[in-house]
């Protein structure tokens, strides 16, 4: 499984741009997963020669196959008892080239002791047959072709490559992370693998300068260079917390993608401004365009939105009165993490947030979370970002809610970047009803009103 | 009736300066905006330094000076504070309205906003070169359908085979139940029903096979509990015998609970199979009930050659 793909808006812009090149051969740098190759294939099929480069085990091994160069991997003896079984699929180019790329899904659990990885080691062996036949099939049928493939460090590779020809290179943005991905084909077989240096900042600056000194060429940078901003082709942002992608070209068509959320109205009316609570809260899962909008409406536009898990509007005797959200557990397995809870704003209720907190702590939405993710869940926990010490949402009077620990933004952590304070609170899961929730909350904050002037 | 304007009076809006952190925004607005809507704003907002259409605010004695509610432009003025700006334009009413007219007002500068021709919207869009500007205009080319289409060659490996089994429980509800069994009849995948009774049992078993076998996943946890009780397939006798050694029913239960195992030797099963064809060779039993033979057979161990078959629901 091959992760860090480039997004289909940039492959568009890749496809636009190469439409404008002249007639010749074309370079890509760091071709990872072959991305910009197949592009590149769906505009002109293999009238025009393209050369890759990488040095990871997986994209040499896809590079030679796709410039029908010899695959020499060969699994390592010590790997013999557990991989052993594999050697049938290792004979034919494509029937490695297919255990290779499957590789990339299950070498990682090999040694692995525990039911899960044992468990999931026992299928893939199973359906072996299945998989590698469908994934062979595909590679035999892949039309794509290289013209040819570099295997070394892409600054020895752009040293090679002709000074007029159109490059296109969307260089790793997390060396390691991309290193990390394919190490377990590297530690089960044996492969020639290519040198090549670190890439450092001064590494980074080098290629930059390397692709800019041609009449055509691509860069796709995940960062913003201002020495650039007249090669500016376009920017690239599919989700508010995805990181924005700089396209920097020689030439040719602008583009930008900015992320859009999906919307969806919720039909229930909300609470008035100066309406009572009544007696009966419910809980409404939301869709996720439904949570994205009440979001929209009532949260602090300082959030970024992200995709919860399970996301219910609270409402009492049938009014929208606010809504919250929750993640999957992040470090205890028992704990879901609160992503978001807020309240309909133009309320009488002062400390109607407490009362979301509340609903969200509640038996029934134990119930929904856990139906969420099948397994049993006791706790919440959450971070709220603020400049006083103490927050006044979590801080007191909701029974069992405790901070556990507060950290003051600093030049090493700045939280949010906004707030001095980043306080972790948490309580329990369960422990009272939505009915008992509502009238706990009425004796003990359901009277503190909002003045005039607040509302 | 043709005219359905309301018959009100004229008003005189005039352009004042205002701090944009002292006026009150509505306490109800229908009108949000996306984060990345409301980045943008601000964004545009800092660029300019300035707002670039007016806020319509009311006073009228209502509201004090500078503190005046701000019927249309309220993310706008926050965005003005946002982008730290300390005065802003704004359209002053200061004729009394009745609240019908400051609701009207409110709503049609949100509602009364006209269309777009797509087509032409492109085109306009399209003439700007520059990212920034595009980005500017609060559009992008995606939205618009400018980028071009790539089906590039698809390029991935085949992944496990699996299936999914819902849990479901449910209250004793005859009907829903009948209908979560054909839901699942007709589904590839599985439905569970179990008694909603079961469900915090359920949870905790799975709790307490997580924390034994260090395991996250759910299946491989159901895995584990189902593997318990495969090893301990007698325990099920429970199910059919009362504590004093009584059938609790005349429904049929799979022999591996009798034996505790699903299997047993090959050599064993021979001499069984051959006992079962002779005594239907005798018409000692029906074809097809080689239980009956054991069944005799035990009964006779256990109470001599005066033994009385075992009735079954079949045969009263």
């Amino acid at each position: 499984m091959f992760h860090g793909s480039i997004p289909a808006p940039l492959r568009s812009i890749i496809y636009e741009h190469a439409g404008a090149w002249p007639e010749g051969d074309i370079y890509v740098g760091c071709s990872g997963n072959f991305t910009i190759e197949r592009v590149l294939h769906a505009r002109f099929g293999n009238s025009r020669p393209v050369h890759g480069n990488d040095i990871q085990a997986y994209s040499c091994a896809l590079g030679w196959f796709l410039a029908g160069d010899p695959l020499p991997y060969v699994l390592r003896p010590e790997y013999e008892d557990e991989l052993g079984w594999l050697q049938p699929y290792t004979e034919d180019r494509a029937d490695l080239m297919a255990t290779l790329m499957l590789g990339t899904r299950f070498l990682q659990w090999v040694g692995k002791d525990g039911a899960y990885f044992q468990r999931m080691m026992q299928a893939t062996q199973d359906q072996w047959p299945r998989m590698h036949d469908k994934t062979a099939t595909k590679l035999r049928g892949l039309e794509t072709r290289l013209g040819s493939f570099f295997a070394g460090d892409v600054r020895d590779y752009l040293d090679q490559v002709p000074p007029d020809d159109p490059v296109v290179m969307f260089p790793p943005f997390y060396a390691k992370d991309y290193q990390s991905q394919f190490a377990s084909i590297g530690a089960a077989f044996d492969w020639p693998e290519p040198s090549f240096d670190e890439l450092t900042e001064d590494g980074k600056e080098r290629i930059i300068e390397q692709v800019q000194d041609r009449p055509n060429w691509v860069l796709g940078l995940h960062i913003e260079r201002p020495d650039l901003r007249h090669r500016l082709a376009g920017v690239v942002q599919t989700a508010n917390r995805g990181l924005p992608i700089y396209v920097y070209a020689a030439s040719g068509p602008r583009r930008i993608v900015r992320p859009r959320q999906p919307v969806e109205p919720i039909r229930m009316p909300k609470i008035g401004q100066d309406e009572a609570l009544g007696d009966r809260m419910s809980l409404h899962v939301l869709t996720g365009g439904q949570f994205a909008a009440v979001r929209s409406q009532f949260m602090s536009k300082s959030i970024k939105p992200g995709s919860p898990l399970i996301a219910c509007g609270v409402a009492v005797d049938g009014k929208l009165i606010g809504a919250f959200a929750y993640l999957p557990p992040k470090f205890d397995p028992n704990t879901a993490y609160l992503m978001s809870d807020f309240p309909v704003s133009w309320t009488k209720y002062r400390r109607l947030a407490k009362l979301i907190v509340m609903a969200a702590s509640t038996k029934e939405a134990q119930l929904l979370v856990q139906r969420s993710l099948s397994k049993r869940i006791t706790g919440w926990a959450t971070t709220a970002f603020t400049d006083r010490p103490n927050s006044a949402k979590y801080g007191r009077g909701i029974p069992g809610v405790k901070l556990q620990k507060r950290t003051e933004a600093s030049a090493k952590d700045p939280g949010d970047g906004i707030h001095r304070y980043q306080l972790q609170y948490g309580g329990p899961l369960g422990a009272y009803t939505l009915a008992e929730a509502l009238d706990l909350w009425k004796r003990k904050h359901g009277s503190d009103m909002k003045k005039e002037d607040e509302r | 009736m043709t005219d359905t304007t309301p018959h009100a009076r004229p008003i005189r809006p005039r352009l004042v300066r205002r701090d944009p952190r002292l006026l009150t925004p509505l306490p109800m607005n229908a009108r949000y905006m996306r984060k990345e809507e409301w980045d943008r704003l601000v964004a545009n907002v800092k660029a300019d330094g300035c707002l670039t259409s007016v806020p319509l605010i009311y006073g009228a004695g209502e509201y004090e000076e500078g503190r005046e509610l701000i019927l249309s432009g309220n993310h706008r003025t926050g965005a003005a504070v946002e982008a730290g700006l300390d005065e802003i334009d704004c359209m002053l009413i200061d004729d009394k309205q009745q609240k019908d007219e400051l609701i009207a007002r409110q709503l049609s500068h949100n509602s009364i906003a006209g269309q777009d021709d797509a087509a032409t919207l492109k085109q306009l869009y399209d003439q700007i070169e520059d990212v920034d500007w595009r980005a500017y205009s609060g559009l992008d080319d995606e939205t618009l359908n400018l980028l071009a289409e790539v089906s590039p060659e698809g390029l991935s490996e085949a992944n496990l085979d699996f299936a999914t089994v819902s849990l479901i429980f449910l209250p004793p509800e005859l009907e829903a139940a009948r209908e979560a069994f054909e839901q699942a009849r007709i589904g590839q995948n599985a439905s569970w029903l179990a008694a909603r009774a079961d469900y915090e049992q359920t949870l905790d078993t799975l709790a307490s096979t997580h924390a034994a076998h260090k395991v996250g996943n759910v299946a491989t946890a159901l895995h584990a509990i189902l593997t318990i009780v495969e090893n301990h397939l007698e325990d099920l006798q429970a199910g059919y015998t009362s504590p004093d050694g009584e059938p609790l029913h005349r429904g049929r239960v799979g022999l591996e609970t009798v034996f505790g195992d699903r299997t047993l030797p090959a050599p064993a099963a021979v001499t069984i199979n051959k006992a079962i064809a002779a005594a239907v060779g005798r018409s000692e039993i029906e074809q097809g009930e080689g239980w009956r033979l054991l069944d005799r057979l035990c009964g006779e161990y256990l109470s001599g050659p005066n033994y009385t078959a075992t009735p079954t629901d079949d045969q009263p």
